[in-house]
């Protein structure tokens, strides 16, 4: 069984799409649209936070410390929203070294932005309540449990 | 079914070695050589214009994506159709979700009415255009009575005039499948277009 088996008329027809979307406009410039996008996607979640985070620093230090406030308060709310044992089987995982880390015990070197995080995040999503070190000077907690990292959070 | 490149023209294998080393450019190329027959893969099995924009994109995206893992075993077009393949039957699937259904056959009936189907060489007046176009109506008609199996066997072997042995290797099965798939398929359009065309 060949082409043969179909009358001239249809297979010419068939034969004709071929010419037909040889005319239509290159896919090329959305192609180049689609890659950038997806290298864009690719940006991690801690990459953007952090990138916001430090922006958001330079230009507005107040508005940082507001920020952190509100993801401190919206982190506890949701933490609290969750069944008790979501998570606890990561929290319970950490080593002793992770346990005893703090931002004070960095000493004089300020803490980095990523560990302000880090720290922002741990506070509420590990058991017991965070409070400030700083009276709110630069919205820096100490760890009065077990920190996390972004990717358990982002687990939990 | 290597593209054939005119001597001043990089082979297929030089642009997939290219690119693999970091050169966009050359895949470009690639792209520009292959996306009308990928083109007409396409939409033998989505059978829409719009749709098949979309699902050529995510082929050379695919392709673009993968092209660091492709070792050359096959020929890069058998791994592109087979790419575009599997590309435009997952966009089906999809297509089966949307509220609307899978071939909205009257907007491509709109589509045609305008320039596409008219093939100058086939067609040298109005009246013949119009036939052109009809005819091309039905049997996008006809073959979305196919499944998409049959319908892509006919797309590659009907307009893109591929042997059998290369559709075999595209859709994965034996040749003596793609010899069946193809019987059957053009028994039924043969039965479909029969009185359409007796009334011609």
């Amino acid at each position: 069984m060949d082409s043969s088996s179909l009358p001239p008329e249809v297979r010419d027809a068939l034969r004709a799409r071929r010419a037909m979307f040889a005319q239509s406009p290159s896919v090329l410039p959305h192609l180049h649209r689609r890659i950038r996008v997806a290298a864009m996607e690719r940006t991690s979640f801690r990459e953007r936070l952090s990138a916001w985070a430090a922006a958001l620093a330079a230009v507005r230090p107040a508005a940082y410390a507001g920020a952190c406030a509100v993801l401190a308060v919206t982190l506890t709310l949701a933490h609290f929203a969750i069944p008790a044992h979501s998570g606890r089987t990561m929290v319970a995982a950490r080593t002793t070294a992770d346990t005893s880390y703090s931002l004070n015990e960095v000493g004089a070197l300020p803490p980095s932005l990523d560990q302000k995080i880090d720290a922002l995040i741990s506070s509420v999503s590990a058991p017991g309540a965070p409070h400030s070190a700083t009276a709110g000077v630069d919205a820096h907690y100490v760890l009065t449990s077990t920190p996390a990292s972004y990717d358990s959070v982002v687990a939990f | 079914m290597t593209a054939s490149p005119t001597p001043a023209e990089p082979s297929d294998q030089e642009l997939v070695r290219r690119t693999q080393a970091g050169d966009p450019g050359a895949f470009d190329q690639l792209v520009l050589r292959y996306e009308s027959r990928m083109r007409v893969t396409i939409y033998g099995v989505l059978l829409n214009h719009e749709d098949t924009e979309d699902a050529l994109v995510e082929t050379f995206f695919k392709a673009y994506r993968n092209l660091a893992s492709f070792q050359g075993k096959s020929e890069f077009s058998t791994w592109l159709y087979r790419i575009a393949k599997n590309t435009a039957l997952n966009a089906l699937r999809k297509l089966r979700r949307r509220p609307q259904g899978v071939v909205p056959l009257e907007g491509e009936e709109a589509f045609n009415e305008g320039h596409l189907f008219i093939d100058e060489s086939l067609s040298s007046d109005t009246r013949r255009q119009l036939e052109n176009k009809e005819l091309q109506n039905k049997l996008n008609e006809c073959l979305a009575l196919l499944s998409e199996d049959h319908r892509t066997v006919v797309t590659l072997f009907d307009i893109q005039e591929l042997s059998h042995a290369e559709i075999a290797k595209i859709m994965g099965c034996s040749e003596g499948t793609v010899r069946s798939r193809l019987f059957y398929a053009h028994k039924q359009l043969q039965s479909q277009l029969q009185r359409y065309l007796r009334s011609q």
